[in-house]
This record gives structure tokens, C-alpha cells and sequence, in this order.
């Protein structure tokens, strides 16, 4: 289930006087089975991509292929629902996702568009509002007296609800607790893990370097760069020009590599780091 | 030293026997900048939203710069205070981000002829300007969150809340608009209450309250409250990156003060590594 795109781009309002290019010539693929964060600067053309991936927007140039279906600008397919079912997607504002008046409700819709019965579907609800954090007492809950924690989490639960085969997350942890963050983050892993493709924009260079094994860097609506991440985390100098950080612990180790220690800076956790650096001291 | 902000022994719930916010007091100072941490649903927001008057206390008092918080101050005490939403698409009016800001500035009664100047200034500071035109609904989630910051700025409150405001911004942007709130709060002697789940953040806080649900744990400086490492574990919160590293050095023999400051972290390490 691989991801293609083939000179794709994408213009908001196009026609009206307020168009604007907000995608470009967007040439790449994503592996089946990767671990793909996407980053850049805000307004680099992140979640206008993505939103490709499940059909959310229809490409204005060029073409996007999801395993068998091809999108194309000229070509729009007439039924998007297979496709959607195949690949899920987590909004950046977890508000625009919930609409139903309780969240079982929510999280139920998505299964049963799908064909699933209802009493699976209350089954499945119980189980993803769990693997998010929260207590099956909260299916009982309207989703928008929550905290914007607990929607971001529930906004989570009702795509987890629909298994689809490509995970697309926008943002997932922002909002979230450090312990929600770390589970988060632990769960994508455990479904990637089990064969799915998981593609996630974030901000935090934490995540890409202990969760991804690939990453995608946007800017100006271009795709400017992609590789593994190690690769990606080894050119400092143009992450900075882009104003991304490194890693707090890729940039602790090349720090200390300025001053005299040796410590490999493809290095991803913070247990290797700690290792690495008292084998050093021990000398 | 003035008070900004006076809180005592508030209580709020939404659903009747919830207690959402329990008892809680704190005060703030003039140009103090104080951070919340807490949990997922610990009450953040809803504090934030009883400071303003948008959610009606239960019992306790709420003091904005003296004036009690009451329907007869209402007003007065929204002119002090600036407030950033979580969702900023909360809080857009206008049809341009252009319009947006200007909306806020004709609120408090800026002459015309010096808005112009206020929109570019801080529509600048955020990186925004060339966007001036754009709908802020239609703007991506970073640039939605620095255009409800510019407008607030703006306004030159005497209190900022910040509500998880950064948390889509890309790093750069972020560190940008945290040393302008930074310079704004030296300049003007601004108050900040900034709500927020980044620790490394928390560290350049004057002041930390740390919430469970509902109900303030402790109150202290960043030094104070970030080192202590199973409290901060059990109410769901991290500790800073060097101070992680410092402690998996402690438990595996080396002698490191632990420390909130990475370069103050690097130089120990470098001094060890010097001796061998
Ligand atoms: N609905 C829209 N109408 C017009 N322009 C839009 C719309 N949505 C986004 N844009 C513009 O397209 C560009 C790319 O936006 P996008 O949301 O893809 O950015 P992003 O990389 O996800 O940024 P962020 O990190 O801030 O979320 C931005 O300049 C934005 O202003
Ligand atoms: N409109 C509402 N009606 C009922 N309960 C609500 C409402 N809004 C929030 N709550 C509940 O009140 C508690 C506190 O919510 P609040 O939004 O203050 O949390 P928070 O600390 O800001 O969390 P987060 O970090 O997730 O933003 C939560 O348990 C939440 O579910
Ligand atoms: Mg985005
Ligand atoms: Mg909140």
C-alpha cells in the first residue's frame, strides 16, 4: 500500500481572485509500512498535503496514487468511500472532527459507515476510548464538554475505531499531557508495528527521532528534502536555516562532540545517549 | 508590589458535585510571569475562562488589579486582560486577519489613525504581514495561532493568558514569540499566565502552578517545582531533558548536580571527561 505522488499540486479558491498555491510540484512516494513524519515551517503546506492522502482535498495539478486508486486532477474517482476506509485521518484541530452528541456516538459513526453492526461498533467504541486514556465512563459524554486534551484524544479514538490500513495523524500531540504524549506516540508505534503505515506531521524533532523512520520536509509548498531520518538529522546546518530544531538529544550530543567527546549522533534514545556518554567519562 | 491577579478559595463545577476547579488560591504579581502545568482536564482552561468572567464562579473571590470580579467590574477588568485561546478559531471576528486586529484595537478605543501602524508592527513581529488580507479561518494551524497572538498583543493588555497559544507553532516561531512575550513582559511590565504542557517552556517561568485535578499542588520557581521528579511523574507530567539526563548519570554511579540547564550540564560533563 504504497503512496505516489506524481507532480502534485494543489490551489486553494482556484478561479476566485483569491487563489493561492498551496502545494507544488510534489513529487514522492511513502513506503508501505513506514513510519513518515512530515515537517516544516507553519504554512509550509503540511496539512494541505496530507489531506490528499485521504481524499479530503482532490488534487488541482498533477496526481496521488493510493494502492490502486489514482487521483488526478482530471481524474476524480466516484467513490471515495473504499478509500477512506483504507486510510484515516487525524485533523489538526480535533474540533472539526467531532460532531455527534455523545462521544460513543462519535466514535461508533465511523465503523458503522463502514458496514460494521451496531453492537460491534459499541464494542469497538469501549475499547479505543480506553487505548487513548480515558475511562469508559466518558462515552457517555457530549465530545464538546471536553478539555482540549480530551478531544484531541477522542478525535484519535474515532479513526483508531475504523483500523484503518494508513494511520495519517496531524499534530496528535499537540495539546496533550506528557504522559498522554508518551502513550500517544508509544500506540503509533505499536500500529505501525503491526504492519500499518503511519504518517504524522509534527513540530516536535523529539518524536521524529525516536518514533519515524522516515521523514518529509516541506517548505513553500514543496517537498525540499526526504531520507530516513538519520539522514535528515544529520544536515544541522539546513534544518537551522529552516528554523527546525534538532533533537534535544542529537543536539546534546554534537555539543559535546564539539567539546572533545565522541559519541555517535545518530543515537535516538535517551538511554543510548546516557550509555554513550558514561562509557566516555569512564574513559 | 501590586497584585495582578488574587484568587481565593475559588470553586467552579460545571455538572452539579463535579468540582471542576476545588479550592483554589494563588495571587500574581505585576510583571511576574507564571506558568500552569497540569494534566489533561486538570481545570487549566477553566480557570483561565473564570478569570475573564466567561464562566461563573461557584464561591471564592477573583480580584483582577483590585476591582473584584463581578457584572459591575465586567467590563473594567476585560480592558486589563488579554486572553489567547486554545483554539484561536474561537476568537476570530473579522473577515481579514487585517479587520480581525483592528476589530480588537477599536474595542479599547485606539484612534484609527494609529491602528494601521499597530496592525503592521505586530503583524510583523509574528511573521504575519504578508497575510494581512487572508481570512484568518482559512490560514494554516501555526499561522491561525500567531494572528490570535498578534491581536492580543496589540491591545497592550496589562495580562496575557496564554493558553496552550505556541502549541502548533514549528520551533523557530515559537521560540520568536516566546522572547516576545518575554520582552514585552520586561518593557511594559506585562503579567503573563501562560498555560502549557512544554516543559522546557516552564523553565523561563518566574512563578510555576502545579494542578491535579482541580486543585493546586504546589506553587514555586521552576527549580523548585521541576525537580521533583516523582511528583511531577505521578500527576502525569515530565521533568526537563537535562535534569532526565542528569539523573540516568546519578544512577549509574557519576557524581552530576542535577541541573535545569543544559549547558550547565554539558560543562559537568566535559569537566568529568577532562579528568580521565
Ligand atoms: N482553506 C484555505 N484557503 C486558502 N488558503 C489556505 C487554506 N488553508 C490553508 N491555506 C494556505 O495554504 C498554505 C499551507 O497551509 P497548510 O495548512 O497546509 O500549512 P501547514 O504546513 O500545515 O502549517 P502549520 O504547521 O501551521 O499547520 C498556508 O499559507 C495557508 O495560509
Ligand atoms: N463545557 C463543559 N461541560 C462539562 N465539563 C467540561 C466542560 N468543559 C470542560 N469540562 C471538563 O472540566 C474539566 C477541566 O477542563 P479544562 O478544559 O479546564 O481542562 P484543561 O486543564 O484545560 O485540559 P487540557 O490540557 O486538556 O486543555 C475536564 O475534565 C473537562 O472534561
Ligand atoms: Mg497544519
Ligand atoms: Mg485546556
Amino acid at each position: 500500500m504504497s503512496i505516489k505522488c506524481k507532480k502534485l499540486g494543489y490551489i486553494y479558491g482556484q478561479g476566485t481572485p483569491f487563489e493561492f498555491q498551496a502545494l507544488k510540484d510534489v513529487d514522492l512516494e511513502i513506503e508501505e509500512g513506514s513510519f513518515t513524519a512530515i515537517i516544516g515551517q507553519t504554512g509550509s503546506g503540511k496539512s494541505t498535503f496530507i489531506q490528499h492522502i485521504n481524499a479530503l482535498l482532490l488534487p488541482t495539478e498533477g496526481e496521488i496514487q493510493i494502492d490502486e486508486y489514482t487521483i488526478s486532477a482530471l481524474q476524480k474517482p466516484e467513490s471515495l468511500k473504499s478509500l477512506r476506509k483504507k486510510s484515516g485521518l487525524v485533523f489538526q484541530f480535533p474540533e472539526y472532527q467531532l460532531f455527534e452528541e455523545t462521544i460513543e456516538k462519535d466514535i461508533m459513526f465511523g465503523p458503522m459507515n463502514f458496514g460494521v453492526e451496531e453492537e460491534e461498533a459499541k464494542t469497538i467504541a469501549k475499547k479505543v476510548i480506553e487505548m487513548v486514556g480515558l475511562d469508559q465512563s466518558y462515552l457517555e459524554k457530549s465530545p464538546f464538554d471536553l478539555s482540549g486534551g480530551q478531544k484531541r484524544r477522542v478525535a484519535i479514538a474515532g479513526i483508531l475505531a475504523m483500523n484503518p490500513d494508513i494511520l495519517v495523524l496531524d499534530e496528535p500531540t499537540a495539546g496533550l499531557d506528557p504522559q498522554g504524549t508518551k502513550e500517544m506516540m508509544n500506540l503509533f508505534k505499536i500500529i505501525n508495528e503491526s504492519g500499518k503505515t503511519v504518517i504524522i506531521v509534527t513540530h516536535d524533532m523529539n518524536h521524529v527521532l525516536t518514533y519515524c523512520d522516515h521523514a518529509i520536509v516541506m517548505n513553500n509548498g514543496h517537498v525540499e528534502r526526504k531520507g530516513t531520518v538519520k539522514d535528515i538529522f544529520q544536515d544541522s546546518a539546513y534544518l537551522n536555516q529552516l528554523g527546525i530544531d534538532l533533537p534535544l538529544i542529537t543536539h546534546m550530543i554534537l555539543d559535546l562532540n564539539k567539546k572533545g567527546f565522541h559519541i555517535d549522533s545518530s543515537i535516538n534514545n535517551i538511554d543510548d545517549l546516557v550509555e554513550a556518554i558514561g562509557g566516555e567519562i569512564h574513559g | 508590589m501590586d497584585k495582578m491577579i488574587e484568587v481565593k478559595d475559588l470553586c467552579f463545577e460545571y455538572v452539579e458535585g463535579s468540582q471542576t476547579i476545588n479550592h483554589i488560591s494563588f495571587d500574581i504579581y505585576k510583571g511576574e510571569y507564571v506558568t500552569i502545568l497540569g494534566h489533561n482536564g486538570s481545570g487549566k482552561s477553566t480557570i483561565a475562562k473564570l478569570l475573564i468572567g466567561l464562566l461563573e464562579k461557584k464561591s471564592g473571590s477573583i480580584r483582577i488589579h483590585g476591582y473584584e470580579l463581578n457584572l459591575e467590574n465586567l467590563y473594567k477588568v476585560r480592558e486589563q486582560v488579554g486572553i489567547v485561546f486554545q483554539n484561536p478559531d474561537n476568537q476570530f471576528i473579522g473577515a481579514t486577519v487585517r479587520d480581525d486586529i483592528a476589530f480588537g484595537l477599536e474595542n479599547i478605543c485606539i484612534p484609527r489613525e494609529e491602528m494601521d501602524d499597530l496592525i503592521n508592527t505586530y503583524a510583523s513581529q509574528v511573521r504575519m504581514d504578508q497575510f494581512l488580507d487572508h481570512e484568518p479561518t482559512k490560514l494554516s494551524g501555526g499561522q491561525k495561532q500567531r494572528v490570535a497572538i498578534a491581536g492580543i498583543l496589540a491591545m497592550s493588555p496589562s495580562i496575557i493568558i496564554l493558553d496552550e497559544a505556541t502549541s502548533m507553532l514549528d520551533p523557530r516561531g515559537r521560540h520568536e514569540i516566546n522572547e516576545l512575550v518575554r520582552d514585552l513582559k520586561k518593557e511594559r511590565e506585562m503579567t503573563i499566565l501562560s498555560i502549557t504542557h512544554d516543559i522546557e517552556e516552564a523553565k523561563n517561568a518566574d512563578k510555576i502552578i502545579l494542578l491535579n485535578e482541580g486543585q493546586i499542588i504546589s506553587i514555586g520557581t521552576p527549580q523548585e517545582i521541576l525537580s521533583q521528579v516523582d511528583v511531577l511523574e505521578q500527576l502525569k507530567l515530565d521533568i526537563p531533558f537535562s535534569l532526565k539526563v542528569s539523573q540516568k548519570l546519578e544512577e549509574k554511579g557519576f557524581h552530576i548536580h542535577k541541573t535545569l540547564d543544559m549547558k550547565e550540564l554539558e560543562n559537568q560533563l566535559c569537566q568529568l571527561n577532562a579528568k580521565n
